[in-house]
């Protein structure tokens, strides 16, 4: 039998190792703990919203909206909640998805081509490299009457495709300055968690939720399937959605602009 | 080894008086402080780092609302070890199926970090995959207890709360973690020179 090594030389050996142990870089938690926090706060609160002058049909989208901001006003994580325009809550339960649909087609507004969108939206179209052009671009008005773009690509090799939909990214822009202008809705048991597209901070959602847009005509609902980053670029918000995991995505997000 | 609890104890219970009172902020900067520690012992134990970060952000979440059981006479820091590591094995017991990143040890530092210490220098290559292969094959409480004490630097009490056991007890299971890790050492290594470098 070999001579065993005593307890203090183990001791000692393990407090070497320990010093040398190689652990990946910790992440940054607190934006995206807080962001839940609130949220779960907003969400089972919903405070009422007085003193608004409101469109009338708009008046329950709104109330929504105004009461997950007047939680958050005046804290510093309040813009960690909202990424520029779009909102996002976290649920117990998700609300049952009704009547929404997988974002495709004509559910993602009028089929323009990419020049008029450039020139009918007020701020910058930019877009993926890599991916070539865009196989579809489609306008949606927003709540407050600005345009929305949503631009698709065809799913390839590199980019497989979302679930329920032919295609390999779907990438939404949506302008800055107005207010929200889309909710995301998850459940408190998917992932959310912060991320840098390039030094912009991001949210990064895995795993099914429901993703509303504010329109004139009211809620559009939206079940989301892939995995979804969202980040402000300049002023513009940007939902980049993908079947691919986060290191990949942010890559590609990081190529935008 | 020092408890390092005592950093700046009223500036930590402050804030986890203001979380306590429902300020979000506060407890972002807890969580920013004990994120890495967290996420450290989240990894020694799912060895996968999206579990890791997984397990921690959600025992952050967890323990946001159990506050009101923490009690202010007591240390923070294996309180909240305790639920990460609670966390952490539930994400590892739904995940078996993935295989973890094995533990690696750091090759020699470059020069301008900083200095290693004497043991860390003299601890060869050799050894150090030993040990780890050897802690590898360790049970779960066995590998936990062994990480409170000598990689996170925790003290015995507060390896005690961490792991919800008496803190009469922590010795003598660090004790048998040992025997075990021992065990399954090479029984050729020469043991009465273990952190002299040999030749290869």
């Amino acid at each position: 039998m070999a001579d065993r090594m005593p307890h203090a030389e183990l001791e000692r050996a393990l407090m070497a190792l320990g010093s040398t142990l190689e652990y990946p870089p910790a992440p940054p938690m607190a934006p995206a703990v807080t962001a839940r926090l609130l949220a779960e706060r907003a969400a089972a609160r919903r405070p009422a919203f007085p003193g608004l002058a409101l469109w009338p049909r708009r008046r329950v989208l709104l109330l929504a909206v105004a009461g997950v901001l007047l939680l958050m006003a005046g804290t510093a994580v309040a813009a960690r909640l909202a990424i520029g325009a779009i909102e996002i809550r976290v649920v117990p339960t998700p609300s049952a998805p009704t009547p929404s649909t997988v974002e495709s087609g004509a559910a993602l507004g009028e089929r323009v081509a990419l020049e008029d969108a450039r020139a009918r939206v007020g701020f910058p179209v930019v877009l993926p490299l890599g991916l070539g052009p865009p196989t579809e671009v489609h306008l949606a008005e927003s709540l407050f009457g600005s345009r929305v773009v949503v631009l698709v690509w065809d799913a390839d090799a590199s980019h497989p495709p979302i679930g329920g939909t032919p295609w390999g990214a779907i990438l939404m822009e949506l302008p800055g300055g107005e207010g929200p202008l889309a909710f995301k809705e998850i459940a408190a048991d998917t992932s959310l968690q912060a991320v840098q597209v390039g030094n912009a901070d991001a949210f990064w959602i895995s795993g099914p939720h429901q993703l509303s847009l504010l329109t004139p005509d009211g809620e559009q609902r939206f079940t989301v399937t892939g995995n979804v980053l969202l980040w402000e670029h300049d002023g513009t918000t940007l939902r980049l959605e993908t079947a691919l995991p986060k290191a990949e995505a942010v890559v590609l997000a990081e190529t935008i602009g | 080894m020092t408890d390092r609890v005592e950093g700046r104890p009223l500036e930590e219970a402050g804030l986890i008086e203001l979380a306590k009172d429902g300020d979000v902020q506060a407890y972002g900067e807890l969580v920013t402080r004990y994120r890495e520690l967290a996420f450290r012992t989240a990894f020694l134990i799912t060895r996968s780092a999206a579990d890791a970060e997984d397990a921690a952000q959600d025992a952050f979440v967890k323990a946001y609302y159990a506050l009101e059981r923490f009690r202010a006479r007591d240390s923070f820091r294996p309180w909240i070890l305790r639920i990460v590591s609670n966390e952490a094995k539930n994400r590892l017991r739904s995940a078996r199926r993935r295989e973890g990143l094995a533990l690696r040890a750091a090759e020699d530092r470059r020069s301008g970090d900083a200095a290693p210490s004497p043991e860390a220098a003299a601890l060869d290559r050799e050894t150090k995959e030993a040990l780890l292969d050897a802690l590898s094959g360790l049970k779960e409480n066995d590998r936990l207890i062994i990480a409170y004490r000598y990689f996170l630097e925790l003290s015995e009490a507060e390896t005690a709360r961490a792991l919800g056991i008496r803190p009469g007890t922590v010795k003598s299971r660090l004790s048998r973690a040992l025997d075990r890790l021992r065990d399954r050492l090479p029984a050729e290594r020469d043991a009465r020179e273990p952190l002299e470098a040999t030749d290869g």
